[in-house]
């Protein structure tokens, strides 16, 4: 079964939210208002309307640590002894993203959400091809969210014993689909991904390479695959695409056609 | 004749406070036990504790470590946390009644797609505390949860390769994992599956769902007029699941078949179902579709069945949507008045009550259910029922935080 990639967005920690999800998000943490932005640049500043998209769109969140911002503010709460506060328990739930992409924009297929610290993108893209290939979804959006914590950084500059970029916040998103509804849809000609197990260090130390027709790329945190691949056929200058990440946990390769 | 799509369970493990492997969970829910701690301060304000369902921890690990005594030094179970030891309960009694030996395993594509909550969060307060304080400190704790992603951690241990999945789809993960592992398997991805859910109990659960107010603060009684809401608990699920035909081929006894599965979502609250279930009703059709069959052609249901006032009215009045009234005698149970809510666990623990059901022909009635709430639309099985089971066909059901909802139809054979 063909599969196309209809659409592709990504947006970083400097994105603002349109004045029409400002109510819908005015308790929302960042981890959320990512996911929904993105969703947001997919559907093109519009809400679906197709009945049978909205019936059979399914959503595939990805992420390597989740809502961590909630994840710690909760955690500050509990061990400080302090009361916890419902809504931020409630976003701490990592598939609370996936429940406000759903309901914001009326999506009624499946929505999973998976987490591993490598290639959460990739392992969400591979569910959605299966699930598209096997006919229970004819359109998957394919998110990946990252939020970092102050702790996850200063963990990782007393780790790596270097100064360490700040890893970078945000959300990458396809739209797949397995009919070609446009003329820019890219058609997806091979996927192969390969995970291993890794030593705890390297999710810390980041040493994922990025090759793309050829040209090699240093990696710098985990958002940076999804958004160096998302730019690049975005850019439309080449015809094909042949991509290819190495990391100590595992292996992606993916290549595009017109 | 065996079917290429046909997906084989050929082994099931589970744990949780009803007992450490699955018969002994099995006879403490067909007995109506309820095994939980009544008070738990340590993991909750004063005056705000709620009953736990928690796993019996003499001799946790040590239950599993003589069926991987052999393959794995002992040094692998140091430093593992608890859902992860969980998790190697409910999978060592599966590999052991799949009679798969762990040698084999680096042969085969294996599969592992858990579903859990609490075993992807950091939750090491006293190295927060001292991170606050600004206090140096190692960050092995912080390398700990890093190395805790419980698929990743399973394949490291079993030292397996193939497709890994951690699946955080909150109360609906372990049957969602299921759902994952059987396209995995129709889509060749994998030989074999390791599939299911484990979670353990956390301070951070506990305060959460306090805060949102859906305990109850005795033990809970699903489906009940007089229920308060839900009790926490733990464990474990899992089944060893692959192609009908590469069973055959290795001359493994068949013990059921995952025979469809379906997912939706309610599209309505960050927190509370559909009041009509309308995402479950859905994922229940999609369910049915994909099994090629329909709702009067199942002799059991397991429902989530929580205790609280929306899941079980939203889960009911769903089904009530979609059972014909000739077949409202279709038994429906709920089996956390015996587990509590394990949450990431639930659904595979779920799965593996309803094939023993299925197996053994038999239910009894809903633990905590004296007399169901007269407001539900249909009837479900008190716990002083106990039936026998007129067919081989069940269901399983989850409903999720954030509006999920995901069902199994399941098969027992023999």
């Amino acid at each position: 079964m063909p599969i196309f990639i209809a659409k592709i967005a990504s947006l970083t920690s400097d994105s603002e939210v349109p004045a029409q999800f400002s109510r819908e998000l005015r308790r929302a943490d960042s981890f959320i208002k990512y996911a929904v932005l993105a969703a947001h640049k997919i559907f093109g500043g519009k809400q679906p309307e197709v009945q049978s998209f909205l019936q059979n769109c399914s959503l595939f969140l990805g992420s390597s640590f989740g809502p961590m911002e909630a994840n710690m503010d909760v955690l500050h709460q509990v061990a400080n002894r302090e009361q916890t506060s419902p809504t931020l328990f409630s976003h701490s739930v990592f598939n609370a993203a996936a429940g406000y992409l759903t309901r914001i924009f009326e999506l009624h297929g499946r929505a999973l959400t998976i987490t591993d610290f490598g290639f959460p993108f990739f392992q969400s893209l591979q569910q959605a091809i299966s699930s598209l290939e096997c006919g229970q979804s004819s359109n998957c959006l394919v998110i990946q969210v990252e939020t970092f914590s102050q702790l996850l950084n200063d963990v990782r500059s007393s780790f790596c014993q270097v100064e360490s970029a700040t890893w970078q916040s945000g959300a990458c998103a396809w739209l797949l689909t397995n009919e070609q509804t446009s003329n820019q849809a890219l058609r997806l000609t091979n996927f192969n991904l390969n995970t291993h197990t890794a030593l705890p260090g390297n999710y810390l130390q980041f040493e994922d390479k990025l090759e793309i027709n050829g040209d090699l790329t240093q990696l710098q945190n985990p958002l940076d695959a999804a958004m160096e691949i998302s730019r690049a056929m975005q850019d439309g200058s080449e015809k094909k695409y042949s991509f290819a990440l190495v990391a100590p946990y595992g292996k992606m390769l993916l290549s595009v056609s017109p | 004749m065996t079917d290429t799509n046909r997906i084989s369970i050929t082994g099931m493990g589970c744990c949780c406070s009803a007992g450490n492997n699955s018969l002994s969970v099995w006879d403490s829910i067909d007995s109506n036990k309820v095994n939980c701690l009544q008070t738990a301060a340590d993991f909750f304000h004063p005056h705000k504790s709620s009953p736990l369902f928690k796993v019996s921890s003499d001799n946790l690990v040590e239950s599993c470590y003589p069926f991987f005594k052999e393959k794995l030094k002992s040094s692998f179970f140091n430093n593992i946390n608890r859902t992860t030891s969980l998790a190697l309960v409910a999978i060592g009694e599966a590999l052991n009644q799949a009679q798969i030996d762990l040698n084999n395993l680096s042969t085969l594509r294996v599969g592992v797609v858990l579903g859990t909550t609490v075993g992807c969060t950091f939750d090491n307060e006293s190295y927060y505390l001292n991170w606050q304080k600004g206090e140096a400190q190692d960050y092995s704790a912080f390398l700990s949860y890093l190395s805790a992603n419980l698929s990743e951690r399973i394949q490291a241990l079993l030292q397996i390769k193939g497709p890994r999945a951690v699946v955080t789809n909150a109360c609906a993960s372990g049957t969602d994992a299921i759902g994952i592992a059987k396209q995995w398997l129709q889509n060749d991805m994998c030989d074999l599956a390791i599939a299911g859910g484990a979670d353990e109990i956390s301070r951070i659960a506990c305060h959460g769902f306090s805060s949102l107010m859906l305990f109850s603060p005795n033990p809970c009684k699903p489906f009940d007029k007089d229920r308060q809401g839900l009790n926490l608990g733990e464990g474990a699920g899992i089944l060893i699941m692959e192609r009908e035909n590469s069973a055959e081929r290795r001359k493994a006894k068949t013990i059921g078949l995952v025979q469809g599965y379906g997912a939706a979502s309610d599209a309505y609250h960050p927190t509370a179902p559909h009041p009509e279930g309308r995402g479950l009703q859905m994922a229940i059709q999609i369910a049915l579709k994909d099994a090629g069959i329909t709702m009067d052609q199942l002799c059991y249901v397991n429902a989530h069945g929580t205790g609280t006032q929306a899941n079980d009215h939203a889960e009911l009045t769903a089904l009530a949507k979609l059972i014909s009234p000739s077949d409202y005698s279709l038994p429906i149970v709920s089996t956390k008045g015996s587990t509590g809510h394990t949450l990431g666990a639930a659904g595979a623990i779920e799965a593996v009550l309803t094939i023993m059901s299925l197996q053994k022909g038999l239910t009894s009635g809903t633990t905590g259910c004296q007399e169901q709430d007269p407001r539900f639309p249909i009837k479900i099985l008190a716990e002083n029922k106990r039936i026998s089971l007129m067919g081989s066909l069940g269901m399983s059901q989850s409903l999720a935080f954030g509006g999920g909802n995901s069902a199994l139809i399941l098969e027992a054979i023999g």
